[in-house]
């Protein structure tokens, strides 16, 4: 019964996808009522989904507390009591208590704010070691980044009223142009995509067997 | 007083901070707050995904019996069968539900929202302004920056003559939007680096005031 | 070891072996340093945050605004300013607001934090004024679902209360209900783009951080009619609105650190040419 395991899947996918487009561009009222139930199912299985990940953290950090792993059993053993303590503690006492608020504000809001920094650290360091203007797409890029990042912050005005004109068009023109061709690629591609899997001949997200 | 939360926070910013003002590298203090970060970050998108669970599906069915609502609870759970051998492929009918729904959203927002006011709109400029050269100058910018840009992604036939050209030149503007998107980057990294900083010395201020 | 390497060496113009974490220092002290220092750099308005302002300030009595905002406590050193400054031009008129998340589930404390707390502070009614739903997941399905029904998709608010239970919330069925979105984040700015733009025409007005901010600009002004991009733009609102905030010296610092980062380049690319001529 082999098309328990491909079939009926990529028939479902076309299924939805076809109707949620018909609905959106044909006024037809029992199409929407489906297709609007069917939108808020989908979120509904999106929060189902979260747990998956819970699992399988907890699966891969388990196997390293079993087995011991050198360097990493007693941090893995951490992270499966925090992670299972924060759940319990936000679904028993619920999000808006004073402890989970507590828990949250001690370590997402900091840690959160803190990780994202460290690139600002090797963006610099890059800057020193690497960055060159070895041809012209390299002196192109340095002497644009240059030019915006004086005119993002007040400095360039500083040296010449001239320089908030520059940038501002730099920004409003090349900038927007490109970025809006790339989208418009990006939107070709993905549309030739997604009928591809409409029609069945893109299954790459079908798990694995 | 030293305030025990802000002491949490403070110490764990440091540990995070530690990678690269200290070690230089990978350090059991930085992998502690990792997976600290890990582990707090997941238990709370799992609260929020059960929370919701609870308020749209489980309180509906007993509360306003909406018992409809039961294929997607029974949908969810068949999600976590992936973790099963035997029947791992129903996973993928809830899956595929998800996707389906995706890709019709996608494809319809895409092709309503972008293809036309997204691209094509933008690029019908008048060629000449009377009385305005630098509007001119501009609309013939935009058509031919658009022109180029999207003939460097012509791939099915060689870059050779005038293509090679238009290519290149599309290519260069691409350099300046990315010199544009990477200072501006750089600049919201610095932002919230020193954003950080600040707050790592007032708190050891108000450790030691 | 390359080509450009061993000229370097031969030439005596090879960057000196610096520890990184000399770089790394030297951008800490630079980046407080106008924490402690009045540094008084000047800040001209950019017609984009005025435009933006100016979108904020013709809003009718009345009207009902969707406040999407999306930051996580990781981008609030940057767009503080900005989502606070935004807050108290709202709170000072007599608009009703719904505040939201739909991308970021660490946006909920920040809003109830940020954002909230302005509209108490401005004598604003919760349930009357304004209302909070906090974080609402499914992406861009969620977003399309709230568009079409709003209600469909929303019970209960961050506090519990259900919807029904919110004196302005009656009248709020679907799009059409609301006047404006003024989005923060991305890319929730793209859901509501796509899914309540196009179908319903609502404005969309767009607070950004500053790299997001020159993604956005491609849609400036068709899709996207104002957008608010980085701290600097949040230094100039608080001007704007002449009620002084963090963001100011924020980009203080800032700015000391670009200094850092054009010297790094310069110095990098000036050490470079000279090899190469040498060469």
């Amino acid at each position: 019964m082999s098309y328990k395991r491909r079939e009926i899947p990529v028939v479902i996918t076309a299924a939805l996808a076809i109707l949620v487009i018909f609905e959106y561009f044909f006024k037809w009222q029992d199409a929407t009522n489906v297709s609007v139930r069917a939108q808020g199912w989908a979120v509904i299985l999106a929060s189902f989904a979260i747990g998956i990940g819970v699992v399988s953290t907890t699966i891969f950090h388990i196997r390293n507390v079993m087995g011991r792993v050198k360097k990493q059993w007693y941090l893995s053993a951490w992270l499966v009591f925090l992670m299972f303590a924060t759940i319990i503690i936000g679904v028993g006492l619920g999000p808006d208590s004073s402890s989970y608020k507590w828990m949250y504000n001690t370590t997402i809001n900091p840690l959160n704010a803190t990780i994202s920094t460290l690139l600002t650290f090797f963006g610099f360091s890059a800057a020193y070691r690497s960055f060159r203007a070895r041809n012209i797409d390299a002196t192109l890029l340095l002497v644009t980044a240059v030019i915006i990042i004086l005119y993002v912050v007040p400095l360039g005005e500083l040296i010449t009223p001239s320089w908030s004109f520059v940038g501002n068009w730099l920004t409003s023109y090349p900038n927007a142009v490109v970025g809006r061709v790339l989208y418009a690629t990006v939107v070709m591609g993905s549309i030739a995509l997604g009928v591809r899997i409409i029609l069945g001949y893109e299954r790459g997200y079908l798990a694995g067997d | 007083m030293i305030s025990i939360d802000i002491l949490i926070a403070l110490v764990l910013t440091l540990f995070v901070f530690s990678f690269v003002l200290w070690r230089t590298k990978d350090n059991l203090m930085y992998r502690f707050a990792e997976h600290t970060f890990v582990a707090v970050s997941l238990g709370n998108m799992t609260v929020l995904a059960i929370k919701y669970l609870q308020g749209n599906v489980i309180n509906p069915i007993i509360y306003k019996g909406d018992y409809i609502l039961i294929i997607v609870l029974i949908l969810g759970c068949l999600l976590y069968l992936r973790f099963s051998k035997r029947f791992f492929y129903i996973c993928r009918w809830p899956l595929s539900f998800m996707v389906g729904v995706g890709l019709g959203l996608t494809l319809r927002g895409w092709t309503h929202g972008w293809l036309f006011s997204g691209i094509i709109t933008p690029t019908i400029l008048s060629l000449a302004v009377v009385g305005d050269a630098f509007t001119t100058f501009n609309n013939i910018f935009v058509i031919v920056c658009t022109l180029t840009v999207l003939s460097y992604f012509i791939f099915s036939i060689q870059h050779k003559g005038a293509l090679r050209y238009s290519a290149t030149l599309g290519r260069y503007f691409m350099m300046v939007m990315f010199g544009v998107m990477f200072s501006n980057y750089t600049f919201s990294r610095l932002a919230t680096l020193s954003g950080r900083l600040l707050w790592v010395v007032q708190s050891i201020s108000s450790i030691f005031a | 070891m390359t080509n450009e390497k061993k000229v370097e060496e031969k030439s005596g113009l090879s960057l000196p072996k610096l520890d990184e974490r000399v770089i790394y220092w030297a951008l800490v002290v630079l980046l407080l340093l106008p924490f402690f220092v009045n540094m008084g750099i000047p800040l001209p308005l950019s017609p984009m945050t005025q435009e933006f302002y100016d979108y904020v300030d013709r809003l009718k009595p009345d009207s009902v605004i969707l406040y999407s905002v999306d930051f996580g406590p990781g981008s609030l050193p940057e767009i503080e300013g900005s989502i606070v400054a935004v807050s108290k031009q709202i709170a000072s008129k007599p608009i009703k607001v719904v505040i939201i998340s739909v991308w970021e589930p660490t946006a909920a404390p920040v809003n109830e934090e940020k954002i909230v707390s302005v509209f108490k502070a401005a004598g604003k009614t919760y349930g009357v004024d304004y209302v909070n739903f906090g974080f609402l997941p499914g992406g861009e399905g969620a977003v399309a679902r709230l568009a079409d029904d709003f209600k469909g998709i929303l019970k209960v608010d961050y506090y519990g209360n259900s919807i029904e239970d919110l004196p302005m919330m009656q009248n709020i069925k679907d799009a059409t209900s609301f006047t404006m979105v003024i989005d923060g984040g991305f890319p929730s700015w793209l859901y509501m783009r796509q899914n309540w733009v196009p179908k319903y025409n609502i404005p969309l007005i767009s607070i950004e951080a500053a790299g997001s901010a020159v993604e956005v600009r491609s849609m400036y002004p068709f899709s996207l009619k104002a957008i608010l991009g980085g701290a600097r733009a949040g230094a100039e609102y608080e001007v704007l609105i002449k009620s002084p905030g963090v963001a100011k010296k924020g980009l203080d610092s800032v700015t000391f650190g670009v200094i850092l980062f054009v010297g790094t380049i310069a110095l990098g690319n000036v050490i470079y040419v000279r090899s190469r001529r040498k060469k």
